[in-house]
């Protein structure tokens, strides 16, 4: 265990970490475009140059491991030149077009050419411009404007560890490609737009679209998978325009919110550390799948077309409810959070009398071409299954097939989407039953055939939690605004239920806080500490 | 530190009788008695000469600024109507949003697009300006990175409905003459 001296700081460290890592957990800055957490260093940029006494020459701080009784200067005079050297040399090729750049407002290299670099160039030829290269069909490259910092090219050799890329020629030619034959394959190619510190890579579904700092950033879930990955939502309005890696245990250079607070991250985290970096393609281009599409613009009546405002279907379906007593037939999406999981089955159960339930059954993940060492993915496309069963299993409900509910012929099958289609399959088989309600955000061939549809909210509209494959509870956020009369699925069924009995359930926390008090699994949850979701089973309080 | 001190001018008796300065002053009110000068322009029966673009209008007024007043010309710094500016058939703008993002009034719209030019990354695919929300504060035009924006001397916005005075990328890159 080192203890060295940084900026007349003395600081111990573990054994092996760099004088970068250790200045990071002090919230030092150093500048640095080529080091990433998630793999080896290059000491490519040479931006993170500091001052070692004892050593001649300015060191590379990402490549130089502490060791005992160092003495390490950040901020003197001969670094603050050779940062504006570098930076004077890195501009020599680069357009500056950032008007242009769809990375500007988050691009490091416009950051610290403002804080660190010169107010001029020496460099008086003109700059080689070129063309944007199509590396694959959804990441654009921009020969141009790459530092040639070979983040991707070491994505791709140490953490995905197919080695597609590779820089080609040499000097001011230099460039990312392909090795010849060889392609990037759909799986986990949209991160290297994430990690690419400037504007080079881009990806082809948000190249164009928006520009960031008009985009909110909501941190929240992903939905298409169990494994739950952390991502943040980049939205406006009523829009969700991109999906980024949401990174967990560290700084993410100039994002993160407590970006000066992280601590050494000792190298048996490397799984959460890629787990927390990165995300899979599915979750980063397929959001839209679970988001809006075709949305239903207000609640549909078609039991009695005459009633549609919220207050009189609500009414209505508490009626027939209460009615059909114990024979109500429920069936909930994977989709739907902790809490609306909790106040249906809390319908069904204490309300209703009925003691099954079925879940609608998403098809696996599929597999992606070729042999990765990245494997995000777990389970089936149902973000919130572990949850529902842990739910269903503490208030004794048994789950079934939808198969089995609809081939039951309840009385009132009450349907909590959002199906996402998977519930077209079942539009004739539903043929004899009398009363069917549907909450759900999206039109679908059900939602044609059915009494009663109630427009609920996607992933994006709402709060709640999701329970991930392992167990861990995390919290998802609103990122947008819903459009049209669109009402929260949990407010929807907390009316029904005061409606029905008269008690009143309350919002999101509130459910929370009665499913902890109630349910072992969610013991220690509280909503005002889930900022990034908690693993509750085996470390009570600890945060990820 | 050196006082500062003022000296008072000394009128000369010419200066202290007061009396030509009077006269040459109501020779100035009698003169308009006479000499019949038009300020006030009775629109719309008369309207101001219009000049093309912004452009155009500062080369006429470098020439002879005096006979494009006499000519009841708009001035040269007045705000109206914008224009998107073409080089040959390829426009200016490459949707890089500044002007929307510096907008106060939230008048400006753009969608981006790829550039069918090469010579360009990108380009308007809508753009949109809302004349019934915008002020005329001219901060687009200083925003902009490519000259692309500009404010003509256009004037006269007048429309039956509200949806003809949102004016498109077509309507803004016709030069008004």
């Amino acid at each position: 265990m080192p203890t060295f001296e940084i900026d007349g700081k003395k600081i111990t460290v573990g054994q092996g970490v760099t004088v970068l890592e250790a200045a990071r957990s002090q919230g030092i800055e150093i500048p640095h475009f080529c080091y990433h957490e998630s793999f080896k260093s290059g000491g490519l940029c040479r931006m993170c140059l500091v001052e070692i006494e004892k050593m001649p020459k300015l060191q590379t701080s990402c490549t130089t491991v502490a060791t005992e009784g160092m003495v390490v200067k950040t901020t003197t005079d001969r670094v603050k030149q050779a940062r504006s050297a570098i930076l004077e040399f890195i501009l020599t090729n680069h357009p500056l077009d950032c008007p242009d750049c769809d990375q500007a407002g988050e691009c490091v290299l416009q950051e610290y050419s403002h804080k660190y670099g010169p107010d001029k160039s020496a460099f008086r030829e003109p700059k080689e411009l070129r063309e944007h290269i199509q590396l694959s069909e959804h990441i654009a490259y921009d020969p141009e404007r790459c530092i040639m910092c070979e983040r991707c090219v070491r994505y791709y050799r140490d953490v995905v560890g197919t080695e597609e890329l590779a820089v080609m020629q040499r000097g001011a030619h230099s460039e990312i490609t392909t090795f010849p034959g060889r392609q990037l394959d759909y799986g986990y190619i949209g991160n290297i737009a994430d990690i690419c510190p400037v504007g080079a890579l881009t990806t082809k579904d948000f190249r164009f679209k928006e520009r960031v700092y008009n985009l909110r950033t909501t941190e929240t879930i992903c939905p298409l998978c169990e494994a739950g990955c952390t991502i943040y939502v980049d939205a406006k309005k009523y829009t969700v325009y991109r999906v980024r890696s949401r990174n967990k245990n560290l700084t993410s250079l100039h994002e993160h919110p407590n970006r000066n607070v992280t601590a050494l991250y000792p190298k048996v985290f490397i799984d959460a550390i890629l787990r927390s970096s990165f995300i899979c393609d599915d979750g980063r281009f397929g959001y839209k799948k679970a988001i809006e599409n075709g949305a239903i613009p207000g609640p549909i009546n078609r039991y009695e077309p005459e009633n549609r405002t919220w207050n009189n279907v609500i009414s209505l379906v508490a009626q027939k409810i209460k009615q059909a007593g114990s024979k109500v037939g429920g069936i909930v999406s994977p989709f739907a959070t902790n809490e609306e999981a909790y106040a249906f089955l809390y319908l069904l159960k204490y309300i209703s009398g009925t003691n099954t339930i079925g879940v609608i059954d998403f098809p696996g993940a599929k597999e992606f071409n070729g042999a990765t060492k990245l494997q995000l993915r777990k389970g089936s496309q149902s973000p919130n299954l572990k949850g529902i069963e842990q739910i269903a299993g503490a208030l004794g409900i048994k789950i079934t097939p939808v198969e089995e509910v609809v081939a039951s012929k309840p009385e009132l099958l009450y349907v909590l989407g959002p199906t996402l289609n998977r519930m077209d399959a079942y539009t004739e088989k539903i043929g004899g039953i009398k009363f069917i309600v549907l909450q759900d955000f999206k039109a679908s061939a059900f939602a044609n055939n059915v009494h009663v549809v109630m427009p609920g909210f996607n992933f994006a509209q709402k709060d709640g939690t999701y329970t991930n494959k392992d167990g861990k509870v995390q919290r998802i956020r609103k990122a947008v605004d819903a459009k049209g009369d669109a009402r929260n699925d949990l407010d929807i069924l907390t009316d029904i239920i005061y409606n029905i009995s008269g008690k009143k359930l309350g919002s999101f926390d509130n459910i929370l806080g009665l499913m902890v008090k109630e349910i072992p699994f969610f013991n220690g949850a509280d909503a005002a500490i889930l900022t990034t979701g908690i693993n509750f089973r085996k470390a009570a309080g600890r945060l990820w | 530190m050196p006082e500062k001190s003022m000296t008072k001018k000394k009128y000369n008796f010419k200066e202290a009788l007061y009396l030509i300065e009077i006269l040459r002053g109501l020779g100035v009110t009698i003169k308009h008695f006479f000499v019949r000068k038009k300020f006030a322009i009775n629109y719309p029966e008369e309207t101001l000469h219009i000049v093309g673009n912004t452009q155009q209008t500062m080369k006429v007024m470098d020439k002879d600024a005096q006979k494009l007043i006499d000519r009841m010309e708009v001035t040269m710094n007045y705000r109206g109507k914008h224009a998107l500016l073409v080089d040959g058939d390829l426009g200016r703008c490459v949707a890089c949003k500044m002007c929307e993002t510096v907008c106060p009034f939230f008048a400006i719209y753009i969608e981006p697009e790829e550039s069918p030019d090469p010579r360009k990354e990108r380009s308007p695919r809508i753009f949109e300006v809302d004349l019934t929300r915008c002020a005329y504060c001219g901060y687009c035009v200083e925003a902009c990175p490519e000259n692309a924006i500009t404010m003509t001397s256009f004037y006269s916005l007048v429309a039956r409905q509200r949806p003809e005075l949102s004016i498109q990328k077509k309507e803004l890159r016709t030069v008004i003459k």
